[in-house]
């Protein structure tokens, strides 16, 4: 056996393994892992404990604000969401499908319970040493820019509303500003975004009882390209000087192009 | 009656209706559902559909070249390439054509380099048109085009690398700094015996505003 044919079976029983390892996990195979929906419940009221329910069962009780509750093994389709405090019962129906986040939180405007907003969580790839960030406006305050490092990266964010880029893994101080000036509703804040992750950040709570604060959510997401080129072999013939011409001795030697001329 | 006036009355009549319309809506969804949710109705009161997030108007859609024009005005396609485990990044081997790292930035994104490669000749193929950025000079316009948006770029550097040190340029690979584009391709000393070109030509483009 040669050496590429080797290779080529030792790749083929590596991937039958891997093949074997993913079904026999996975109950239902591949198929049914790529469809699993990721749901996650966040508490996005502040000094409020809040039970929550799924389809009329107990899921968690207690959660305090700022916690992450998932990932909850949803199936996809309808299901009935309900939040209760001692104060008010929050019922909504979620469609569930991929990776969400159903979020409790107070609307722009003074309302007697809060409302449920749910965020699908973009967990395609990311280029190398990225990671995406997306902030959520689930405050009571208007609509709002966020700053990182004190460069305006998103504006005119509404309640209910988000916006997501791709930036480099590092940690940012990130403040949350009225759109059109102001001080800053809440930050900044220091923020680490990690390569090969989604931050999500959602401001939550009201400036007006200094419940103004973020709720932070790290989830994997793939990453592409691969690493950093270490080098990058363009050319091969030596056919072009160092000042951008045409190396015209090496081009009337050159086999296959004399060939060509010579039709 | 004249027509602008019947124009008037139905749009009003129009508005009227909206109006009752929200009002209901308002009604449905405000105090009077927590009221009836506090009677004992909640229980049997079916769940409403919660609200969808949507992307802020702000939010940028990001997408990846398709095509380069270089400052002559030749037009490449680029294909999507990654770096091989050898470390090497994969390059087309069709000299007309460019590749886009898929590690670095897209077109949209706040930051970091839009890394594309492109062979200055081949055996096969002889001089290829990235030929053109050994003798590029500062103030060159270059543009891109994605699927849906384009951008433009003046070219701001123009820099002759040790093949061995393009690693170390940090404004070449570096998902950090200020958007650019940054063009890649061989040049300098030509020496067979020694792995053939001996730099890499490095065109360093900064945006200069949508197309």
């Amino acid at each position: 056996m040669s050496v590429p044919q080797a290779r080529r079976a030792l790749s083929l029983v590596l991937l039958s393994a891997l093949v074997t390892l993913f079904t026999t996990l996975l109950p239902g195979g591949v198929a049914t892992a790529r469809q699993a929906a990721s749901t996650y419940v966040v508490q996005g009221v502040p000094d409020t404990r809040v039970d929550v329910s799924v389809d009329g069962n107990a899921v968690r009780s207690g959660v305090a604000a700022k916690q992450v509750v998932g990932p909850l093994g949803l199936s996809p389709g309808h299901h009935t969401v309900s939040f209760s405090s001692p104060d008010w019962k929050v019922t909504t129906s979620v469609t569930v499908h991929g990776s969400q986040d159903v979020v409790l939180h107070w609307p722009a405007d003074a309302a007697d319970k809060p409302v449920v907003t749910v965020f699908t969580n973009d967990v395609s790839a990311v280029g190398s040493a990225k990671g995406r960030l997306t902030v959520a406006h689930t405050a009571v305050v208007p609509p709002a820019d966020i700053t990182a490092d004190g460069k305006t990266l998103f504006t005119n964010i509404a309640n209910g509303e988000f916006v997501s880029a791709v930036v480099p893994a590092a940690t940012y101080q990130v403040a949350v500003i009225p759109t059109g000036g102001g001080n800053p509703l809440l930050g900044p804040l220091p923020l680490p975004v990690q390569a090969g992750a989604l931050t999500r950040v959602f401001a939550i709570g009201a400036p007006r009882n200094g419940s103004m604060d973020a709720v932070v959510q790290v989830l994997p997401v793939p990453t592409t390209g691969g690493a950093a080129p270490a080098s990058v072999h363009t050319g091969s013939a030596g056919l072009v000087n160092p000042d951008g011409s045409v190396d015209t001795a090496r081009l009337t030697t050159w086999p296959v192009l004399t060939a060509l001329l010579g039709h | 009656m004249r027509p602008s006036h019947v124009v008037a009355a139905v749009l009003a009549a129009a508005l009227l209706g909206a109006c009752s319309v929200s009002g209901a809506g308002t009604s449905a969804t405000g105090h009077e559902a927590v009221q009836s949710s506090e009677t004992g109705v909640d229980a049997g009161e079916p769940a409403r559909p919660a609200a969808v997030a949507t992307a802020a108007a702000s939010q940028e859609r990001t997408e990846r070249p398709v095509s380069v024009t270089l400052p002559s005005g030749r037009v490449l396609p680029v294909d999507v390439v990654r770096t091989l485990p050898g470390g090497a990044l994969a390059i087309p081997r069709d000299i007309h054509r460019a590749g886009w790292w898929a590690g670095s930035s897209r077109l949209g994104d706040p930051f970091g380099s839009i890394v594309l490669a492109a062979h200055v000749d081949s055996f096969t193929q002889g001089v290829g048109p990235a030929a053109e950025l050994l003798s590029t000079r500062p103030g060159a316009r270059v543009h891109l085009a994605a699927r849906h948006r384009t951008q433009s770029y003046r070219v701001t550097s123009v820099r002759v690398v040790p093949r061995a040190d393009l690693r170390r340029e940090e404004v070449v690979f570096s998902a950090a700094g200020a958007r650019r584009l940054v063009l890649v391709t061989c040049g300098g000393a030509y020496d067979a015996s020694r792995g053939g070109y001996q730099d890499n030509v490095v065109v360093v483009a900064r945006p200069t505003g949508h197309s």
